[in-house]
């Protein structure tokens, strides 16, 4: 009776098991389109309505400052309109009333605090954005998505018909969609693009392709495209094209069983899961899969712009932390990558605290194929580093073992200096002076990927060395590296 | 009737009687003050037993990206706690002298060395060193490497050194260079050839 019991118990834990990953459901979040950064917040159903965090909203945007005393909470952010003015909005938890530049604004509902963070309503969010940031604002409540200062921009289709057609959509600018295929069908979704569309469906009359259906849902717009046979999407002009055309003809089962070291054309429809950059660019439809073949891993760069948030990092001047030139060089780094059909990701993209651990922890679980930590101080001279682990071990660490925390970067120590030596060569070539040196460099010691550190001299003016120069080395040094010659 | 004149001398005579005896109070209570002072026998510090010996610092050149060895005589205590302390005094007093190469904040000071089965130190800087350090990759990591690298050179038992602030674990040392883990001695030595 006993076992019966605890056999009744396994299979019910088995059953919670099976069935958790299934229910939970994506949370509700908002995203968010500025000129300045572009970003998502979650958003909170209470009492049957929708809330956001203000500071969550516009910390992002600027440097607010949100003060409560008691139950008033006053916000203060740089005037978008006017350098060095403030404008200032006032709020009252419990009340639907809120004072905006001296003006009253009423809230669809009282705002609300939860654990000490002020919470809006979401609906008409934008009424009170509009005199608080003095700027355009074009709100998709249903979607959730909030385009500011005339971000979004419509996806124009041309369909050049032949044998067979190609689908090319443009963007205004570069695009990272995230894209996958179900069937014949492709569907791009677009998380971090304010991309819209002003048909819901557009039927194409083509021989390959049926129509296009496009979506807007919880923070992300999808563009389905609709073929009678699996598809394949190209970028094109620096990511403001996606070519989309009929996939190749798979290999026939014999062969592809017989050769499995074949390079291959394509990724594995596996692959549509990952997040993918431009650089991502053969995306197939669903082959039928006679024998599944070893899925080429995605060459991913991870770029850790140093510092962020409360941790200015070194002082160039009084006025200038070395936060934001890694920042502004990590964003050139991530446009040369990109332009190079290179998938990016970047540890921080605004001015946020992001802590060490956090940056090992987001690294490690992309699976990088490179990480790039960017640094500056002032001084004159550009510098690359290798890392060197504090504690030298003369066994070296395997790769297909469990690596330590501490010393992951124990395992890719040879490549991390080759990569180095490239970055320094690609440098060289564009008459950039730069010093290869070891450092004992935190978080460079718990990456699990080769990693190099750039540190770059600056001045008043920001970086001493031209930003364009040294990121366009450094996607040269890293393009080269990219399994069948990076660029495309 | 006392003639006017002798009452002005009386007069004159009673003021330098006062002002004499105010100065020679004066005087009194300085001189019991001066034979206090030199009276006291307290100790203000801890007489350093030990000889006079030539130490190997690993000096931080950041003009040029280098170390290079300098020796400097000074005495130092046989007991190896306070042996590392001594060593490492002597390195951050060459760093403060002028002109430096590698200038450290004012007021950075070595708290205290713990050895740890001989092997294994553990090193407590101040307050100072750390919040005066400047920022950057290079300075930083000099810093640490010729702390760790002259203490070894000096007490040869080291092979671990652990680096605190003010008692308490620190990630990094001014934003850079890790001070969070342990550092083996042979591992800073290998870098420290690599840069001389």
């Amino acid at each position: 009776m006993h076992g019966f019991r605890i056999c009744l118990l396994l299979i019910a834990y088995c059953l919670l098991l099976f069935f958790l990953p299934a229910s939970a459901a994506e949370p509700d979040k908002l995203s968010v389109y500025a000129p300045q950064a572009r970003f998502s917040i979650p958003v909170l159903t209470l009492d049957g309505r929708q809330y956001v965090g203000l500071l969550d909203l516009v910390e992002p945007l600027g440097t607010p400052e949100l003060k409560s005393e008691g139950k008033r909470w006053k916000l203060r952010v740089a005037d978008p309109r006017s350098s060095g003015k403030f404008a200032e909005a006032e709020f009252e938890q419990g009340s639907a009333t809120a004072k905006v530049r001296g003006r009253q604004n009423t809230l669809s509902a009282p705002a609300r605090v939860e654990n000490h963070r002020l919470l809006l309503p979401l609906h008409g969010i934008g009424t009170l954005l509009i005199p608080l940031l003095g700027t355009d604002v074009t709100f998709h409540e249903a979607a959730r998505r909030l385009f500011l200062g005339g971000t979004a921009s419509a996806i124009t289709t041309e369909l050049r018909k032949g044998e067979p057609s190609i689908l090319a959509l443009h963007f205004a600018e570069g695009v990272n969609p995230n894209i996958h295929s179900e069937g014949n069908a492709l569907i791009l979704s677009f998380t971090r693009d304010p991309v819209v569309s002003f048909t819901e469906s557009q039927a194409l009359n083509d021989k390959l392709f049926s129509g296009s259906a496009y979506e807007e849902k919880n923070g992300v717009a999808t563009l389905t495209i609709n073929a009678g046979a699996p598809l394949l999407a190209q970028f094109a002009d620096n990511g403001r094209t996606i070519l989309i055309s009929a996939a190749p003809a798979p290999p026939t089962p014999n062969v592809t069983a017989s050769s499995p070291s074949t390079p291959q054309t394509q990724p594995s429809t596996e692959s549509g899961v990952q997040p993918l950059g431009p650089g991502e660019a053969v995306l197939p439809g669903a082959l039928p899969p006679p024998v599944r073949r070893p899925a080429t891993p995605p060459f991913v760069v991870v770029i850790d712009p140093g510092h962020g948030g409360s941790d200015t990092g070194a002082r160039i001047t009084p006025n200038l932390p070395e936060k934001e030139i890694t920042l502004s060089l990590a964003r050139k780094l991530r446009q040369e990558l990109q332009s190079r059909h290179i998938a990016v990701s970047m540890l921080r993209d605004s001015d946020s605290d992001v802590t060490l651990e956090q940056r090992v922890v987001a690294t490690n679980l992309a699976r990088p194929s490179i990480f790039v930590s960017i640094h500056a101080e002032p001084g004159d001279s550009l510098r690359i580093y290798t890392p060197v682990l504090p504690a030298a071990s003369e066994t070296s660490l395997e790769r297909s073992s469990f690596l330590p925390w501490q010393s992951a970067q124990g395992a890719f120590s040879a490549e991390s200096s080759s990569l180095a030596s490239a970055a320094a060569g690609a440098l060289d070539k564009r008459k950039l002076n730069a010093q290869v040196r070891p450092a004992f460099l935190q978080p460079l010691h718990s990456i699990a990927a080769p990693a190099i550190a750039v540190e770059v001299p600056a001045d008043s003016k920001g970086a001493k060395i031209p930003g364009d120069g040294l990121a366009g080395a450094l996607a040269d040094a890293i393009a080269a590296r990219k399994p069948g010659g990076g660029t495309q | 009737m006392i003639p006017r004149n002798v009452q002005i001398t009386l007069v004159l005579l009673l003021i330098a009687i006062l002002g004499s005896g105010v100065y020679i109070l004066l005087l009194h209570r300085n001189t019991e003050e001066g034979l206090r002072r030199g009276s006291d026998q307290r100790p203000v510090a801890a007489p350093v037993a030990g000889s006079d010996e030539t130490l190997k610092l690993t000096i931080a050149y950041d003009e040029d990206g280098v170390f290079r060895t300098r020796n400097v005589s000074t005495v130092v205590p046989s007991e190896p706690s306070a042996r590392a302390k001594a060593v490492l005094e002597a390195l951050i007093g060459y760093y403060q002298g002028k002109p430096s190469p590698h200038e450290l904040a004012e007021g950075s000071a070595v708290n205290g060395v713990f050895m740890v089965n001989q092997k294994l130190a553990v090193v407590d800087l101040n307050q100072a060193l750390a919040e005066g350090h400047r920022s950057g990759v290079m300075v930083e990591d000099f810093t640490v490497i010729s702390l760790i690298d002259t203490l070894a050179s000096n007490v040869p038992q080291v092979q671990q050194v652990k680096i605190l602030i003010n008692g308490k674990e620190r990630e990094t040392l001014a934003g850079h260079a890790d001070i969070r883990s342990m550092y083996s001695t042979a591992a800073i030595h290998k870098v420290v050839a690599q840069l001389q």
